[in-house]
């Protein structure tokens, strides 16, 4: 591996997503974003929903990423997360339809006397997923 | 002897079913190559958590977290069991229903009380008129179908039926597995989760980022383990559902292989008798012409 590059690897239980050397990392850590230079100090945090953003050689990628770990060691990082996808691959469609039965449903529940809370969790997952994959794709406003 | 027209029938039935079985034996060769590969893919994230949850377990305390807790005197046991939803794979289910029974009947605690979790119609077919046992739930659907989303759903409701006290130890079985022509029953430990076993398993454990190295937890251990476990169990799952899809395809494959051979083998005893049936109604017609010249003289 050349000096001073990250390898990335991301896998998700259904597939492995990416395996290549990369410049820097940012990724969506759940107390905010943490950004990855090579020579970093070995690091085991948990991801969030959210971007994570590759860098190499002056490009930049962006990937649509669901909760998870990241290894971090000073020449590689591993990413085990529960979905990925690039930002362009997502299904902007599904994303939309999935927003509105999240919302619709959690509007139904709350009406309820005694809502499920585990049901309740479960939609409120289900909203930030889909809020998320519309804000990268930029169908949606941050403050929406 | 039978009269020709039954034997060219017979032969004809037999090719019909060769054709089948041969066609059944092709879909199974082209969803075993999907299912192998599916199984592949999901290997990496299940060695990549056992050997983090292996690294973190390292540092906190065995008795930490609920998950990992072996209670003493165990009275009920739960065993998922994978088995498929269609026949015509051999003796895939039989073996496994087998190798359960067996199970059952050893296992230690003699009045420990077991229940079924089924996945596949052939396993609640059997366990429906089983003496010993009682199946509590059924996931329908699950098999054609394996995805994350639907071996999380069996996790869950096994990490709920252990942390609510309903049962002590939680099993997994189904078959693993092994080539296209082998597979193996596996009866696992799925609850409690034992850490040494999954250290065992852990083979990456020398390289750079293995169990010794000093991380820096965020949030912290007992937060990450947490996180940790209930995904483990997740991929277990999952990695059963699609062990055992791939090895049902290939006990399929070997089972309508061994089908066609035996079509082939009838179809040349049935026509070897057609013909020698057919040579008796020749020699009796000739015989029957020769003794009616004969009495014409």
């Amino acid at each position: 591996m050349e000096a001073g590059r990250i390898h990335l690897e991301v896998v998700t239980p259904e597939e492995a997503v990416l395996a290549m050397d990369v410049d820097e990392v940012v990724l969506p850590g759940e107390e905010g974003q943490i950004g990855v230079l090579p020579g970093h100090m070995p690091l085991l945090t948990s991801l969030g929903i959210g971007e994570m953003i590759v860098k190499n050689q002056g490009d930049e990628a962006n990937y649509f990423l669901v909760r998870g770990f990241a290894e971090v060691l000073s020449d590689r990082v591993r990413i085990l997360a529960e979905e990925c996808e690039g930002v362009d691959n997502i299904d902007i469609q599904k994303a939309r339809a999935e927003f509105k039965d999240a919302e619709r449903e959690m509007k139904r529940l709350r009406q309820q006397e005694e809502p499920e809370q585990e049901l309740l969790e479960k939609y409120r997952e289900s909203l930030r997923k889909a809020r998320m994959r519309l804000m990268l794709s930029g169908e949606l406003d941050d403050d929406e | 002897m039978a009269n020709l027209k039954d034997i060219r029938k017979r032969i004809d039935s037999v090719e019909n079913t060769k054709k089948i079985t041969r066609a059944m034996k092709m879909v199974a060769t082209a969803k075993l190559r999907r299912a192998e590969e599916a199984m592949k893919s999901s290997r990496p994230y299940a060695n990549e958590i056992r050997r983090v949850i292996a690294s973190l377990a390292d540092r906190v305390d065995e008795e930490a977290h609920p998950l990992l807790e072996q209670r003493e005197l165990p009275e009920t046991a739960l065993i998922i069991v994978v088995s498929t939803d269609r026949g015509l794979c051999g003796s895939f289910n039989a073996n496994l229903f087998r190798r359960l029974d067996d199970f059952i009947k050893t296992h230690e605690v003699a009045d420990e009380q077991i229940d079924i979790a089924n996945i596949g119609e052939k396993g609640l077919r059997n366990f429906r008129r089983h003496e010993d046992v009682e199946v509590v739930r059924d996931y329908e659907g699950v098999i054609g179908d394996v995805d994350y989303d639907g071996a999380r759903a069996i996790a869950q409701d096994g990490i709920q039926a252990f942390l609510s006290g309903d049962y002590d130890n939680i099993y997994l079985a189904y078959n693993e597995f092994v080539s296209a022509i082998q597979y193996e029953q596996i009866i696992e430990p799925f609850l409690p989760i034992s850490i040494d076993a999954l250290v065992d398993e852990d083979e990456e454990g020398d390289q750079p980022g293995g169990v010794d190295t000093d991380y820096i937890y965020e949030p912290d251990e007992l937060s990450l383990l947490d996180y940790a476990l209930p995904r483990h169990l997740e991929v277990q799952v999952l990695q059963a559902l699609l062990e055992s899809a791939a090895a049902e395809q290939a006990a399929r494959m070997t089972a309508m292989d061994n089908a066609t051979e035996n079509a082939e083998e009838m179809i040349e005893d049935l026509t070897l008798e057609f013909n020698r049936a057919r040579q008796a109604a020749i020699t009796n017609e000739i015989m029957e012409i020769v003794s009616g010249a004969e009495a014409m003289e």
